[in-house]
């Protein structure tokens, strides 16, 4: 389907665009090279899907360009079989003056449909996009997700034999989003093959069948979704550490306002100087649903403190707590001199549904920081849990069932 | 179809009718000015519409172009073949005008669709220089607009080549836009069959000049293509 051949792509950037004309005809350097992909080689067949994930600026989008065939490589060649629709930035290709109807068909045939497909077609798009009778208004009087809703629509009849995902599905309701994950997953199962980037891990995990991970222009693993997040996230940590290293702003007894990155209080006589989330399996922040994980705080004690509790917090994504424990509860009791510093780790099995988490952690007297709160910290880190160990489930929580046949037999 | 009628009219009223010289030894009748005027004004314009539009193409279309994979030659090229429809459905409604206002004409009309396609070859080739330019050089609308009004003035449309000196005259051999317009005059003006020798050579000329510049565009694609 897609066979991408030790393709290189370098950049060559300029101070003013008009050096590239000076170079052709002064046939002097003007320009300093950027390398963006360096040697990426690749096969996809149909039903497949293969996961890109990197930070921002490793080179994704530039291998979905050469993918698509809106830049040309440098080295190596990309071999197409069949149509690539792309879900590059969806709708981009839209006239706002024109009717929803109109845009169907103006857009398929950029996509390369013939007036018979679309025309056969295009009761499917409206019906896939549930525009209704706004079909027949100009698509300037649409929101963003009517837009998004359109576009995707017309992209997956196109019947491509590939489908170029990128951060797409990132737009538009719960309930599209999902019938896009599903519409997806069938384009998938019939057939259809798809190079998937994105930097929702659980959707890594859960959609594809291998995954690289790009890193300067360079594949530096290709293998399994699950290692290949792993593989990603000790990427990040170490972008962390390096990070890390460098002085941070020391927390301050006194309360910040609404300052989300520095939300931190206390009268400072023990301090929360850093933390990491360790998954045992991932070595990171994000972490399956059902791992076990270290949560690893750093503390420093300014005084003498006789009796010190830590405390966390786990909060979903809407700010709800879903989890919080503390040593006092946990029975091990701490105690600093001092100028003393320890690293406790609150070892747990991640048994939350996928999704985004923040970690809030305080030091305080006893089971509550109401009489003495030495440090607080709200929204400390934040970690991911994405893809599960074991069977899939619904809901917020990993309960760990098993199933049992109570037939009568056993009397 | 309303505005092209409206300008045709009003140049032949206007300049042929009211405030129009006479031209010596023509055959346009006492239309003569306004149909020497419109004969040369029509082709001009798609001429210069083409170029201007061409050289604006893959700057216009950068967003469907970096989304997209479309073969850039014909991104280019369905303007040249618009601007030459548009041309051939107004220079049909000119001939009707003029067989209405009884100028004589001849077999020569049949030639007109050759025509078309040579000057619109032409201009395409000239086009896909300002495109190629305006990648790397955004001014360059500009320029080619000033280049095109100058041009406009270079070539007898307004004014006969007989009225001008003979040094000017003698330049028209190099003047591109010339080949094809002194064509429309020997079709509208004289009623004559342009010679077959000239519009052989005009037409492997433009056949010629476009086959360089798509060379030239599949050169500089890679380019072309980091650049939008």
């Amino acid at each position: 389907m897609i066979t991408v051949e030790h393709i290189s792509k370098h950049y060559r950037i300029y101070r003013r665009q008009s050096d590239r004309l000076r170079e052709l005809v002064l046939r002097r350097k003007m320009h300093e090279v950027k390398i963006a992909l360096q040697d990426i080689h690749f096969t996809l067949e149909a039903g497949q899907v293969l996961g890109v994930i990197g930070r921002n600026g490793a080179g994704k989008s530039t291998l979905l360009k050469l993918v698509m065939g809106v830049i040309l490589p440098d080295q190596g060649s990309v071999m197409l079989s069949g149509r690539v629709t792309g879900l590059l930035e969806l709708g981009t290709g839209f006239n706002p003056e024109l009717t929803g109807l109109d845009n169907i068909a103006f857009n398929a045939a950029l996509l390369g449909m013939t007036p018979p497909e679309v025309e056969q077609k295009r009761q499917a798009i409206i019906d896939f996009s549930e525009l209704g009778a706004a079909i027949h208004d100009p698509v300037r009087t649409y929101s963003s997700g009517m837009v998004m809703r359109l576009a995707f629509s017309i992209a997956i009849h196109a019947e491509p034999a590939c489908l170029v995902v990128d951060e797409a599905l990132a737009v538009g309701d719960a309930h599209f989003q999902q019938k896009c994950m599903q519409r997806i997953k069938d384009f998938r199962d019939s057939g259809g093959a798809i190079l998937f980037v994105s930097h929702d891990m659980n959707a890594v995990k859960v959609l594809c069948d291998r995954a690289i991970v790009l890193e300067e222009g360079a594949a530096v693993f290709s293998g399994t979704p699950d290692q290949a997040v792993n593989y990603y996230n000790r990427l990040i940590a170490d972008m962390e550490t390096q990070e890390m290293s460098l002085p941070r702003p020391a927390p301050l007894s006194i309360p910040l306002s609404d300052e989300a990155q520095n939300n931190s209080y206390g009268t400072g006589a023990v301090k929360i100087q850093g933390t990491r989330v360790a998954g045992l399996i991932s070595g990171g922040a994000i972490v399956s649903s059902g791992e076990v994980a270290d949560f690893v705080f750093d503390l420093v004690a300014a005084e003498t403190v006789p009796t010190v509790t830590l405390g966390i917090m786990i909060r979903d994504r809407l700010g709800q707590d879903v989890f919080g424990t503390n040593t006092f509860h946990l029975k091990w009791p701490l105690s600093f001199s001092a100028g003393e510093r320890r690293t406790i780790s609150i070892r747990m099995a991640v048994n939350l549904a996928p999704g985004q988490y923040t970690l809030t952690a305080a030091l305080h007297d006893n089971d509550n920081h109401l009489t003495h709160c030495y440090h607080w910290c709200d929204n400390l880190m934040a970690f991911e849990v994405a893809g599960c160990i074991g069977a899939q489930f619904a809901g917020i929580c990993r309960l760990e069932p098993s199933v049992y046949m109570n037939d009568g037999s056993l009397e | 179809m309303l505005t092209p009628l409206v300008q045709i009219l009003i140049f032949i009223v206007i300049f042929g009718e009211l405030i129009g010289p006479r031209l010596p030894g023509s055959q346009g009748g006492m239309y003569g000015y306004g149909i020497y005027l419109v004969s040369g004004i029509l082709p001009w314009t798609a001429f210069a519409n083409t170029i201007s539009r061409m050289t604006t193409v893959f700057f216009d279309k950068r967003s469907i172009l970096s989304k997209v994979s479309l073969n850039l030659t014909m991104v280019a090229l369905h303007i040249a073949i618009v601007e030459g429809i548009t041309l051939a459905c107004t220079l049909g409604l000119f001939t009707l005008i003029a067989l209405v206002l009884r100028v004589p004409l001849s077999a020569g009309l049949l030639a007109l669709p050759l025509l078309i396609v040579c000057q619109q070859l032409m201009a395409f080739s000239f086009g896909l220089i300002g495109a190629i330019l305006m990648v790397f050089l955004r001014d360059i609308k500009e320029i080619v607009g000033v280049v095109m009004m100058l041009w406009f003035w270079l070539v007898p449309i307004v004014y006969t080549i007989d009225s001008v000196p003979h040094i000017v005259q003698a330049v028209q051999i190099y003047n591109p836009a010339w080949w094809f317009v002194r064509e429309y005059h020997e079709i509208f003006l004289n009623g004559a069959v342009p010679d077959a020798g000239r519009m052989l050579i005009l037409f492997a000329g433009s056949a010629l000049a476009a086959g360089l510049m798509i060379r030239l565009l599949s050169y500089s694609e890679h380019h072309i293509r980091d650049a939008i």
